[in-house]
């Protein structure tokens, strides 16, 4: 069969017939050249015929398509410098766009990687009548089972409890995350073990639970993915247990975000043990340790089980005397509590994305319009031979499309890219569910989709320019003046609108800046510097008697303090910045409690003597512990000058005065023998919480971190203090060794890395914007070189002319930054949630941005505008 | 006589019979057409090529590259299977048209 027909066939066909029509004149008898005429002249317009064949060769839309395509694709490698840049900007908006959309789709859309997610919801208490700051309690094992036995709206539920456990035996000790877990989790998410079984719930009783599943992670880390693994035995705790189940990889529930502040970056459960309670702690109505995820019945909503959930707690208060009363059941989807930290953050990086990418669509559409400019001529001599507009539009379309979808092409790779990084850049912990985020057929679809939308949008504005051209003038100018005036007017409005849309991101990076400087300079009451720090976990088996736990920390503390430039070493159960706490109400002697409804609460804590000097925590009043502080002298506390003016308020000098921890009256009192500086312990950003602390031979519990000042300069310190504190013991671990700086920077990492995306594309932004003004301006300065040579003949100075571009950019960067100080103002409302220490409208903020788009207005406009000054006038005039 | 100028519809169909006794490069279309036609029917040279072109896409015709008569490359046209059921069908409609049209301008003869 006939091969396809090209563009040089029609020419070929039309020359043949030309010869043989001529050569039948020359016979006829004209000369050569009037026998050529003649056949041109029957033959009638060359151009019009070819344009009528190739519209009659009509080819399949699809034929059509492709034709345009190979057109396009030959014109854009003609000026390669152009496409790059073109692809290049679009393939990193819509690149950055969609690794976004993903981590948007996981999180807020796409349902939890369990069964029937969208009844799952996690359960907690609240109760605003004990004033303890927190919405989320965690509930009590009597409530838990009072609950599973009389409510109907709740299908399944299972409780659980972090813990974190030591595991020895093998070639190290290794401490691991744990959750305590009811037999009823594993059916409850609907999630089978990739290796062995779960426990039953007959192995969930005191002494029949030594069962434990591991978790993927760990299997591969400990026992090298051994699939014999099951049946092992490994010593948790100094209790033998046996392996015999392995979860599948990805499984980590309870994940970051389902549990914030408890379970953070560092730490996902990598084991799940029985909870195994005693008939006791099952009872236990007033210990608020355990957490809940449920099911609800279906057909049942949130709301019903909550109510019921209430109803039940309030019995309870009314039948024992265990609870105080006040207490409401929160019911949360489960979905919701893992996404709910992260929303708005999300969405707002989401909304800055889409900016980002206006910009770069005005940019391609900019590029775009100059050369439709550029094509005014030809576009005028088609349309006058009869092309059909519409088939003009279809090819400049087209164009759009190539270059969108090459740019979609590239942005897919840069968001695998993007995606591949993130678990790289952003700090682990700060987003849940981040294993599941992938590059998966509905980020595809959405990069699509976004492709062909920003193809359109930047091709919209060229692509009416062509339908627009005026046939009959294009002709006759051969296509050069009156090409600039539409063209430009709309770039200058694209490159207006990039710098208030750059403007607005531009505020948003300064006032996240200025908050995290804000932050970053709050003193934490403590002196960061020349501090080290470490966490020593121990174990119950070895250190559960507290006299043997007390001496080994007094023995830690004093090898510490030998340690050659070590010159203060102390221990605290719970370090500042590190996410967890210890908080109880106060019962103070002698003062009356102002409101029932908000009895004073206040954070324990258990310390050595050393502990203040060693963080650098001053002391106000009174003494600090001493060696005479021990177990079995009389109970002391140094309480913070918070505490002492919430919860001793109206008393000058409340040293010498007596408390209680709790309400028991039982418990013994505690005298007060001084008062320290706080210590913003929750957080840099927080308001410090009165703080009490009792000396650790007093107070000790199982984990404490180790905090040691030494002399600048010291080095080689943290193995030294390794090996002290493993001359004690070796197999004590030590963990997290780092600078207390270090623990403060990890204690803002969600700000920063904030900060820094919103920098960055607040930079890409700029970038953007100053060269589509770039773009602009050369342009408009092209097109005058005539005017301007004119201009430099009668007289004006090259200073003149650098004025008169320079004042012509700065129109535009005015309109633009006015725009955009109208859009920030609106729009950095949005950010209030994320600020500290400034106002969404902060005026030394906006300045700032301002200011930098000033310098990046002049920068963009300075080299055309030298270029303007810097004409040749007698150049200029000869051009046309 | 003045030249009649050929409407595309009876171009097409005036193509499609001169091709009927084989192939023809399009200037020997062209000039077939004005011949047999005793140069009473005009037919334009430039559009004879989108009508080709168009009967060539919808399948009535195909063509070959080949030599002319006076050693020149040209690109030949010939009637295929469909081309020849088109013409029949078109013919027979153009009788039936002119038979009509003829009917109704001479009424005379109807009586």
């Amino acid at each position: 069969m006939s091969r396809r027909y090209e563009e040089g066939d029609l020419d070929d066909e039309v020359a043949s017939h030309l010869e043989i029509e001529t050569q039948e004149n020359i016979e006829r008898g004209m000369a050569p050249e009037e026998a050529r005429y003649a056949a041109l002249r029957k033959f009638g317009s060359v151009a019009l015929t070819k344009e009528l064949c190739r519209e009659a060769r009509g080819l399949a839309s699809l034929d059509r398509l492709r034709q345009d395509f190979r057109f396009a694709v030959r014109l854009f490698l003609r000026t390669p410098a152009f496409t790059a840049a073109a692809i290049l900007s679009i393939a990193l908006g819509i690149g950055v766009a969609t690794s976004l959309f993903s981590v948007v789709d996981t999180i807020l859309f796409r349902p939890l990687p369990y069964a029937a997610p969208d009844r799952l919801v996690a359960l907690s208490l609240q109760n605003p009548t004990l004033n303890l700051g927190f919405d989320d309690l965690p509930i009590s094992a009597g409530v838990l089972r009072q609950w599973r036995r009389e409510t109907a709206t709740l299908e399944q539920l299972a409780e659980y409890k972090p813990n974190a456990i030591v595991l020895t035996g093998g070639a190290h000790p290794e401490r691991v995350i744990a959750l305590r877990a009811a037999a009823s989790l594993f059916p409850l998410l609907g999630v089978k073990p990739a290796l062995g079984r779960t426990y039953t719930a007959e192995e969930d009783q005191p002494g029949r639970d030594d069962v434990v599943v591991i978790g993927d992670t760990l299997w591969k880390r400990r026992f090298g993915a051994d699939p014999s693994v099951i049946g092992r035995t490994v010593v948790l705790e100094g209790r033998k247990c046996t392996i015999i189940g392995v979860m599948p990889p990805g499984f980590h529930f309870p994940g970051a975000g389902e549990m914030p502040g408890v379970f953070d970056a560092f730490t996902r459960p990598e084991i799940w043990i029985p909870l195994a309670l005693s008939p006791a702690e099952a009872a236990d109505f007033a210990n608020l340790n355990h957490f809940a995820v449920a099911r609800l019945r279906r057909g049942a909503g949130p709301g019903e089980a909550r109510a019921e959930l209430t109803a039940a707690i309030e019995r309870i208060v009314r039948e024992s005397n265990d609870l105080p009363p006040g207490w409401n059941a929160t019911v949360v989807p489960l979905a919701d509590k893992v996404a709910g930290g992260v929303r708005t953050g999300i969405l707002l990086l989401f909304g800055a994305v889409g900016l980002l990418l206006a910009i770069t669509c005005a940019n391609v559409a900019s590029l775009l319009l100059s050369r439709a400019a550029r094509r005014r001529g030809e576009m005028g001599i088609r349309l006058s031979l009869g092309a059909s507009r519409l088939r003009l539009l279809r090819q400049v379309l087209s164009e759009s499309l190539l270059l969108g979808i090459c740019g979609g092409v590239g942005g897919v790779a840069v968001a695998y890219t993007m995606v591949r990084l993130l678990p790289v850049a952003i700090p682990p912990g700060a987003l849940p569910r981040m294993g599941e985020i992938s590059i998966d057929g509905r980020v595809l679809a959405f990069s699509l989709g976004l492709t062909i939308l920003t193809a359109l949008l930047f091709g919209i504005a060229p692509a009416l320019q062509c339908v627009r051209a005026p046939v009959g003038a294009a002709v006759k100018t051969g296509g050069r003046s009156g090409e600039g005036a539409v063209g430009v007017r709309t770039r200058q409005a694209l490159v207006v609108g990039s710098l208030a849309v750059t403007l607005v991101l531009l505020t948003g990076a300064v006032l996240l800046a200025r908050s995290f400087v804000a932050v970053i300079r709050t003193p934490g009451g403590f002196e960061p510097d020349n501090l080290l720090t470490a966490n020593l976990p121990m174990a119950p088996g070895k250190y559960g008697n507290w006299r043997v736990r007390i001496h080994h920390v007094r023995e830690i503390v004093r090898r510490c303090e030998n340690v050659p430039g070590v010159q203060a070493a102390g221990v605290i159960d719970l370090l500042p910045l590190t996410g967890e706490n210890n908080i109880s109400n106060v019962t103070a002697e002698g003062v009356p409690v102002v409101d029932r409804r908000r009895p004073p609460v206040a954070e324990f804590r258990g310390v050595t003597p050393g502990y203040f000097r060693a963080m650098g925590i001053p002391l106000k009043r009174g003494r600090l512990f001493n060696g005479r502080d021990t177990g079995d002298s009389p109970p002391v506390g140094i309480i913070s000058e918070t505490a002492a003016r919430r919860l001793w308020s109206g008393i000058a000098n409340p040293v010498g005065r007596r408390f209680k921890r709790g309400e028991d009256p039982k418990a013994p009192w505690v005298e007060i023998v001084g008062i320290v500086g706080d210590v913003r312990s929750s957080g840099l950003e927080t308001e410090p919480r009165p703080q009490i602390y009792r000396p650790y031979e007093q107070d000790s519990r199982m984990e404490v971190a180790l905090a040691v000042r030494f002399a600048p300069g010291a080095r080689e310190l943290p193995p030294a203090i390794r090996n002290a504190i493993w001359s004690i013991d070796k197999d004590q671990p030590v963990e997290h060794v780092l600078p207390m700086r270090e623990v403060v920077a990890e204690s803002v990492a969600g700000r920063r890395f904030r900060m820094l995306i919103f920098g960055l594309f607040g930079g890409i932004a700029v970038l953007l914007a100053s060269v589509g003004l770039y773009g602009v301006v050369s342009y408009t300065v092209a097109l005058r070189t005539h005017e301007i040579g004119l201009r430099m003949a009668v007289g004006a100075t090259s200073a003149a002319i650098l004025g008169r571009v320079l004042n012509e950019a700065a129109r535009l960067a005015l309109l633009g930054g006015v725009l955009g100080l109208a859009g920030a103002y609106a729009a950095t409302r949005f950010l209030s949630a994320f600020l500290y220490g400034v106002s969404a409208t902060d005026r030394t903020a906006f300045a700032i941005a301002c200011g930098l788009l000033l310098i990046v207005v002049l920068a963009a406009s300075w080299i055309p505008a030298r270029r303007a000054a810097q004409t040749d006038p007698v150049a200029a005039l000869r051009c046309e | 006589m003045a030249r009649i100028e050929l409407l595309q519809g009876t171009l097409d169909m005036l193509i499609l019979r001169t091709l009927v006794l084989g192939p023809l490069h399009g200037h020997a279309i062209a000039t077939t057409i004005e011949r047999n036609s005793s140069d009473i029917l005009q037919v334009d040279h430039g559009s004879l090529y989108p009508a080709l072109h168009r009967l060539e896409r919808q399948g009535v015709i195909t063509a070959d590259w080949g030599t002319s008569e006076n050693n020149r490359r040209a690109r030949f046209y010939r009637l295929t299977a469909a081309g020849r059921k088109r013409l029949r069908v078109e013919s027979s409609r153009w009788e039936q048209f002119v038979g009509a049209v003829t009917r109704i301008m001479r009424p005379a003869e109807e009586g």
